[in-house]
């Protein structure tokens, strides 16, 4: 007769517990993946996280500035300062791009995963 | 019997072990990609960013006493801020006035390198550097007659430093703007802090035109990528440099700007013509270790013509990455493993 070298139960927790870590894994690796995040600063201070793969309008308060968030970018859409180069950044998606209003001190930043670093 | 049912249990037990042994890696790894502690803020006129490699509950405290320190910078070195050393020295009217050893070192090394352009950068830029900060930022061209009495004002060799005294005089009328180089010499007491924190990789990026990149990210280089020059507005990197342990500078004319009239007016001046320089260079990169090297070869590449600033690269084996007008791309040798060019219509020349 020969030997069993694993009895069946422990076959099957142990099994379960493989498919169980490959489930988890492929799920981190999902959610990594589509992980991409803008983050928006007014003076430095972070107002929000908010996640890319879904579309989003942000107002900011005490100024007039809008960030929306449209087909997986981010862009600021709206500024009262006088120059709007803000607006003129256009739509972000990669990370490390940001996009910056001086007279209202404040930028916006994608984070995640993603070929660079920064940009300069 | 006994020994058939100690076979199981341990059976049992090993799968049990090595499940979680599979669960554990597998999700550790995971883990081990987790996101580096990032900030902005807003400091010397521009934006902060600092990212910090690999991202822990203290970095947000480091980031911090790094902002303090950017912002002494500022008290100190900005021709804007009227409270500031260089401030008092603008407004002496002839008469010396007695400066910190960190304004003076600046100072005097910034001299120096405008001494070996031939003044083609020049700190004494401030009568008319001032005047195109209030035309960018109000969108309105100056008039031309103002422009060209500022420019009589703008003479570097006219600036005199005593070394025992630690003071710095200048003409009447004459005025510094470290602009071209602040942030880059900022950026050494940044690098002093992550030395002192034991930092192991960080990436702070003073407006997109200065960057320390501290240590590396985890063992591996940082991917910085190139803004396209042409293409601001699509944000789209045109190439990447994989780059540890140095200073990275930049000088395109993208980066703070005005349409006015339909024509773009930027804030690197050519002190020649007292107008935004105009010329074949679209962007230029250099890499080193002394950041206000950095800032200001950058700059002087920038002002050179294409040309020109190939050949001086070449000539002092300066690390840098220059963009001509027709996209053409010269790279020095010390960085040509570095970079990877990541769109196509731009042609590599060196």
């Amino acid at each position: 007769m020969q030997r069993k070298i694993i009895s069946l139960p422990a076959a099957i927790t142990c099994a379960v517990f493989v498919i169980l870590s490959a489930v988890l894994w492929l799920w981190m690796q999902n959610s990594s993946a589509d992980g991409q995040t803008v983050s928006i600063f007014k003076g430095g201070d972070k107002m929000v996280t908010l996640p890319l793969n879904e579309d989003d309008v942000y107002n900011l308060e005490d100024v007039e500035m809008t960030v929306e968030i449209k087909d997986g970018a981010a862009f600021i859409s709206q500024s009262d300062c006088r120059c709007k180069t803000c607006i003129g950044f256009g739509k972000l998606s990669k990370k490390g791009q940001s996009a910056v209003c001086l007279p209202n001190r404040v930028s916006i930043q994608i984070d995640g995963n993603g070929e660079v670093d920064a940009v300069l | 019997m006994k020994a058939k049912r100690k076979t199981a249990v341990f059976s049992k037990t090993l799968a049990v072990i090595s499940s979680f042994f599979i669960l554990f890696t597998l999700v550790g790894c995971q883990m081990n990609n987790s996101r580096p502690f990032s900030k902005q803020d807003f400091v010397m006129d521009t934006v902060l960013t600092q990212i910090i490699y690999p991202g822990n509950d203290l970095d947000a405290e480091i980031a911090q006493e790094a902002l303090e320190i950017l912002k002494k910078a500022e008290k100190k070195l900005s021709a804007f801020d009227e409270n500031s050393e260089i401030s008092r020295v603008n407004a002496s009217e002839g008469k010396s006035v007695e400066v910190s050893q960190e304004t003076f070192e600046i100072v005097k090394s910034a001299l120096e390198y405008a001494r070996q352009s031939d003044f083609l950068f020049d700190i004494s830029v401030l009568p008319v550097s001032s005047i195109w900060k209030t035309a960018i930022k109000d969108q309105k061209l100056p008039d031309d007659s103002k422009i060209q009495s500022a420019k009589k004002l703008v003479d570097g060799s006219k600036i005199v430093l005593d070394e025992e005294k630690r003071s710095i005089t200048l003409e009447k009328g004459m005025g510094i703007d470290l602009g071209a180089c602040a942030k880059g010499a900022a950026l050494a007491s940044v690098k002093k802090l992550y030395d002192e924190k034991e930092v192991s990789g960080a990436i702070c990026s003073l407006g997109g035109s200065a960057m320390l990149l501290y240590g590396n990210k985890n063992g591996q280089d940082f991917k910085i990528g190139l803004k396209n020059p042409f293409d601001s507005k699509a944000q789209e990197s045109f190439a990447i440099l994989s780059l540890s342990d140095c200073v990275v500078s930049t000088s395109g004319g993208y980066e703070r700007f005005a349409e006015i009239n339909g024509e773009i007016y930027h804030h690197i001046i050519d002190i020649k013509t007292g107008y935004p320089a105009k010329n074949d260079v679209a962007f230029a990169t250099v890499v080193g270790s002394d950041g206000v090297f950095c800032d200001y070869m950058s700059t002087r590449l920038f002002l050179e013509g294409f040309e020109n600033a190939c050949a001086l690269a070449q000539k002092n084996e300066i690390a840098a990455v220059i963009v001509s007008q027709d996209k053409k791309v010269f790279v020095s040798n010390s960085l040509s493993h570095r970079l990877e060019i990541a769109d196509g219509s731009f042609e590599r020349i060196g």
